[in-house]
């Protein structure tokens, strides 16, 4: 009964992983066409999907300021994307009956380092924008990241450390005759 | 690892084969030859006295330690 609980919630977390990697990689996509047309045709631009108009404000002062803007959130979304899809390969090679696995912890830490990355990139994207409103005195928001992301790299990385010391202590198990 | 284990010499010794120890201590043949090619990572007691029993011989005549030249 607990079992196929279990399973039933990875299968649902899966159908959730399949969906956030391919929102995450159309709004990137979208972000990337946003930032191409935003530099050769602004107007445009505006009634473009994934655009911030807030950063579309920017081009006015320097071109060079919206375009390192919308690369941050460019670079966020693929980012997301992608820690999305480990996930996938996380729940794909998962197996219930053995999941201690080198290539499961592996992967474990892989996803830790990225959500850390995330949350540097969060850190520096912040920090550029203030010092742009600071430059030309609009304001631009945020880009969507919080500092929650550090807690679940952390939790992530314990966990995967964890799950280390869980495949040394199978593979002692398996040696020990 | 410095500990060497000198199954194949007493079993050599007592001019026994490694199938015919498997069947007098009831190990597996993949688990005793893990045990002599050095790959196990640790011997329960109860194996040990098995195998000391069947060879007739002692704990020290089957383990060695050797210091690691690398260490």
């Amino acid at each position: 009964m607990m079992k196929i609980r279990t399973e039933q919630i990875l299968t649902f977390l899966k159908i959730v992983a399949w969906l956030a990697f391919v929102g995450y990689a159309i709004k990137a996509g979208a972000q990337t066409v946003g930032l191409v047309v935003g530099v050769i045709n602004p107007a445009f631009s505006e009634k473009l999907y994934e655009v911030n108009p807030l950063f579309l404000k920017l081009r006015q002062y320097h071109i060079q300021y919206f375009v390192n803007a919308m690369s941050m959130l460019v670079f966020l979304s693929a980012f997301k994307a992608h820690v999305w899809y480990l996930v996938i390969q996380l729940l794909s090679k998962l197996r219930l009956q053995t999941p201690f696995s080198r290539d499961i912890a592996k992967r474990l830490e892989k996803v830790a380092f990225e959500l850390l990355g995330i949350w540097l990139v969060n850190i520096m994207g912040m920090a550029y924008l203030k010092w742009l409103e600071k430059t030309t005195g609009e304001q631009l928001g945020d880009l969507g990241v919080g500092d929650e992301f550090l807690l679940i790299a952390a939790i992530v990385y314990i966990v995967s450390q964890i799950f280390k010391r869980g495949v040394e202590l199978k593979e002692e198990n398996e040696l020990t005759v | 690892m410095p500990i060497i284990v000198n199954l194949d010499v007493m079993l050599a010794r007592r001019k026994m084969q490694l199938q015919e120890l498997a069947e007098k201590v009831d190990i597996t043949i993949p688990n005793l030859s893990i045990l002599k090619t050095g790959k196990a990572k640790a011997i329960r007691f109860s194996t040990l006295e098995a195998i000391c029993k069947a060879l007739n011989c002692q704990p020290g005549d089957i383990l060695e330690f050797v210091e690691d030249v690398a260490e």
